[in-house]
Parts: structure tokens; C-alpha cells; sequence
């Protein structure tokens, strides 16, 4: 017990200093890199996200819809859906998939170039793979992770009103009124905040598992696992944090 | 036979131990410049960690490695990364970039470290990839699509095509077939010859070493234990030198 707290120490430890390389040697931007990584992480996410969104929000309705009809308050389920999505919900599953999709991809990627010499060909060229491999990496799933949150949020919404209002029997007018009337535009910033926050977490978090790899193979899939369930388990911690902070 | 003796390279005791074993037990040996120098030792004796030193990629717990009058062990990060630009490598596996096709692994070190036009990146790259007999046809294709003995060719062209003083070669033969391993000898041999650089080569085949060095230096655990010429070293009557060409002979 004592020995694995102290490697998850080594690992936050190895992972904040990678950040702190990000900041110190992370120049030249390299403006292509970055846009064929969003591109990438971007892109290649949104299906999936836009899909588990519709469905979340669907759900949400049907199953929040039988709550409050007991309280007579069956009006008020779009703005619970709309703050649960804009709030929680949307940032945290965006980062969910962004951790499956794009965070375990990456891991494999940079862990693979690891085992088969192509970051110390990088270095040995004089190239710096922090600038090179890393930087624009984080940096797209920071930039990419509040836009995929915002078309979450959207789609997470409009799945419920159509559950809600074409299903369920919710009046349209009372569904998109309420969200109007109680959802803040604070509501919707802090989320995107959070998942700001998540995107960097991701990205740094794989890419020091794919750097730090050792031992082959076997050390690539080890550490490809590792980095979802290590982002999976960070992004809840933060999210705990950041809403204790924020709301 | 060249006997060139201006030393580039100098390292003194140089030490390392990697978990728990000391793999370097105070290396002295000396570089010159214009020569192929080889490094001679069995698998684990510390071959490619030394040449990994040479370049900076590792840092010794002891000793100092001189190039030039400069000690690379006490560079800043800046100074390091310049003198990097004076060194080629070819890896084991040629350690290729995966996303990159042939001619664009080796325009890379071009578009990263020159300003140069994409027309004299082209020439300069087409060059290259000729010099190490590598024809059209193959300059689109992906890492994953050649033959290990291509893969080297590459691997080789990008090491040269900064044009670097220094080139490491680490285990060039190493898992080819005879033949392709005999090309290989042949090509780095000739361009050695053409070009006039310092190649230092580690190898584990008294064959390749005979065949590509001017010098050798057999390194066995950790420790140079003989250095000279090809004909000193093999003269030296050192036991595993006299193991080596026993294995020869029963070949």
C-alpha cells in the first residue's frame, strides 16, 4: 500500500514536471502541428461525443421526467437537464471520450515512438520532442475539449426536448422557458472552464505515460491503460475541486 | 590504411550504472578525426549506452566525454542541442518516423534545422537517397513497407543529410540477412571513403569491424580493454579477440 502511494506520488511528480518542460522548452508553437492535432483529436471525437450526448440527454429526461412528475414539477425538467449538462455532465463525459478516443491513441503513439528509438532519433537530430511531440498535443485537447463540450452541451439538450417534448408530453414553450429563465451564463463559462482544465489534464497526462514508457510492447499497452484510468480518475478528482471551487 | 591521429572525440573514465549495474566501469578511449572507429563488444557489454553518451541522449555518474576541447557532460541544454547538429546517427531499428514516407524522414532534419528552398531540400534530399541506393520508386513508401536493409539505407541517408562531422552508427548489420548485412559494410565503408567523416561504429561482428574500421576498441564489461588499428587489435592476441576469430574460423 505505502509503495503504490509512493509511485502514484512518483507519477504526479513525473507528470507535473513534464508540465513545467511543456512551459520552459515548449517553444518554437508550432502552429501546423497544433491545427493537424485538433484536427485529429477534434474531428475524430466528435462523433462519438455528439452521439453519447443525444443519448445522456435522453435519458436524463425520461428519468428525471418521473421524479418531478411526482412534485407536480414536470416543467422544470429541460433547466434541470440544461444545468446538469452545461455544468456537470456535458465537461465530464466530453472528457470521457476525449480520454477514450484521442488521450489512449496518443499514449500508444508516443509510447510506441518511445520503445522504437524515434524520440532519441528526434533528440539526437537536435529536434526537442517536448516542442515537437508534446506542446501541440496538450495544447489541442485544451483548445478542442470546451468546443466539444459546448456541441455536447447542445446535443445533450436537444435530445432531451425531443424525449421530453415529442415523447414525454412536456409543453415546448415551458421546456425551453425555464432553461432561459434559470440557467446563467456563469453556468455555462465554469463548465467550459472545467473542461479546459480536463483537455490539459488529458493531454498530459498521456503524453507522460507514452513518454515514459518502458520495456516494449507490453510497456506501450501497460501504459496506454494506465493513461485512461489515471485521466479517468483525474478529471473526477478535478472536477470535484474545480466545482467545490466554481459553484 | 589512414593514419589520421587529430583526435575529435576524447572520453575519460567515463562511468554509468542503470539499475543497479554498472554498465560503464571508466571508459578512456580516443576518436580521430576522418576515421571509422569501432567499437567491438558482445551483447550487454555497454555498447550502445557508451554511444548513446557521445551524443548527449545519456549522461555519465562519472568522467567526462571532450569533443573538440568541450565537454559535452557539462553543456547547457543550448549548447548541447548545437553540438547535437554536428552528429548523424543511424539506430539499431533506423528508428524511422512511423507518419513520415522515405523522402520526407529525410528532408526532416532539413525542414527543422534550415531555411533552405523546397526545390534545394528536394535536390538535396534526392542525393542523398541515390548516394545510399535508394531509387524513386521507393521514395513515397511508409517505413512499415521496406525491408530492413531499406530501412537502414534510410535511416543512413538521414543521417547524413545535414552533413554532420560525426557519424554513430549503432549496430548497422545487426538482424540482416549476410548479404544485405555485406551491403550495408560496403555502403557505409564507401561513404566513409567519399565523404571523409569520423564514423564510429559499435558492433558485436568482428566480421563488420574488420570490414568498415580503420580502428577498433573492444569494449568488455564496461572497460576498453584493447585499442589500435584493425591489424593491432587482431595482433593483440587479447582472448576475445582470439575467441572471436576462432568463431571465424569454425565458420
Amino acid at each position: 500500500m505505502f509503495r503504490w502511494f509512493i509511485s502514484q506520488v512518483e507519477e504526479l511528480g513525473g507528470i507535473g514536471l513534464l508540465g513545467y518542460k511543456c512551459l520552459r522548452y515548449g517553444a518554437p508553437l508550432r502552429g501546423g502541428l497544433l491545427f493537424k492535432q485538433i484536427e485529429r483529436t477534434g474531428i475524430d471525437s466528435l462523433l462519438v461525443i455528439v452521439l453519447s450526448s443525444a443519448f445522456i440527454g435522453m435519458v436524463f429526461v425520461i428519468q428525471t421526467f418521473y421524479a418531478l412528475r411526482k412534485f407536480g414539477a414536470e416543467s422544470m425538467v429541460g433547466v434541470s437537464l440544461a444545468l446538469a449538462m452545461v455544468r456537470e455532465l456535458g465537461p465530464v463525459f466530453t472528457g470521457v471520450m476525449l480520454t477514450a478516443r484521442a488521450g489512449a491513441a496518443m499514449a500508444a503513439e508516443i509510447g510506441s515512438m518511445r520503445v522504437t528509438e524515434q524520440i532519441d532519433a528526434m533528440e539526437a537530430m537536435a529536434i526537442n520532442p517536448i516542442s515537437y511531440l508534446i506542446v501541440p498535443r496538450i495544447l489541442a485537447l485544451t483548445l478542442v475539449s470546451p468546443i466539444l463540450t459546448s456541441i455536447s452541451d447542445f446535443i445533450g439538450v436537444a435530445g432531451g426536448y425531443a424525449i421530453g417534448v415529442w415523447v414525454l408530453g412536456v409543453n415546448s414553450g415551458a421546456f425551453i422557458g425555464n432553461i432561459e429563465k434559470y440557467v446563467d451564463f456563469s453556468d455555462i463559462y465554469y463548465g467550459l472552464i472545467k473542461s479546459c482544465v480536463f483537455g490539459a489534464l488529458i493531454g498530459l497526462i498521456c503524453c507522460y505515460k507514452g513518454y515514459s514508457v518502458k520495456g516494449g510492447a507490453e510497456g506501450v499497452g501497460r501504459a496506454t491503460t494506465e493513461s485512461v484510468v489515471f485521466s479517468l480518475v483525474m478529471i473526477l478528482i478535478s472536477d470535484y475541486i474545480l466545482t467545490a471551487l466554481m459553484f | 590504411m589512414k593514419i589520421m591521429m587529430e583526435k575529435i572525440i576524447e572520453i575519460k573514465e567515463l562511468q554509468k550504472t542503470l539499475g543497479g549495474k554498472e554498465v560503464l566501469r571508466g571508459v578512456n578511449l580516443r576518436i580521430y578525426r576522418g576515421c571509422t572507429t569501432v567499437i567491438l563488444g558482445r551483447s550487454g557489454a555497454g555498447k550502445s549506452v557508451l554511444l548513446k553518451h557521445l551524443i548527449g541522449l545519456m549522461f555519465p555518474d562519472k568522467g567526462s566525454i571532450i569533443i573538440d576541447g568541450k565537454d559535452i557532460t557539462k553543456m547547457s541544454r543550448k549548447e548541447l542541442l548545437e553540438m547535437r547538429k554536428r552528429f548523424g546517427m543511424l539506430f539499431q531499428e533506423s528508428a524511422l518516423f512511423d507518419s513520415l514516407s522515405v523522402f520526407e524522414n529525410v528532408a526532416f532534419p532539413l525542414w527543422e534545422h534550415t531555411k533552405l528552398p523546397e526545390e534545394e531540400i528536394e535536390k538535396i534530399v534526392k542525393h542523398k537517397l541515390y548516394q545510399v541506393g535508394l531509387d524513386e520508386s521507393d521514395w513515397d513508401k511508409y517505413p512499415s513497407e521496406l525491408s530492413g536493409g531499406m530501412k537502414r539505407r534510410v535511416a543512413l541517408a538521414r543521417a547524413l543529410v545535414l552533413e554532420p562531422e560525426i557519424v554513430l552508427c549503432d549496430e548497422p548489420t545487426s538482424g540482416l540477412d549476410p548479404i544485405t548485412a555485406f551491403t550495408i559494410e560496403e555502403l557505409i565503408s564507401g561513404l566513409q571513403r567519399n565523404l571523409s567523416k569520423t564514423f564510429v561504429v559499435i558492433t558485436h561482428d568482428l566480421k563488420t569491424a574488420i570490414a568498415i574500421g580503420d580502428r577498433i576498441a573492444l569494449l568488455e564489461e564496461g572497460k576498453i580493454e584493447t585499442e589500435g588499428t584493425v591489424e593491432e587489435v587482431l595482433k593483440s592476441g587479447h582472448s576475445l579477440i582470439k575467441a572471436y576469430l576462432k568463431r571465424e574460423v569454425l565458420r
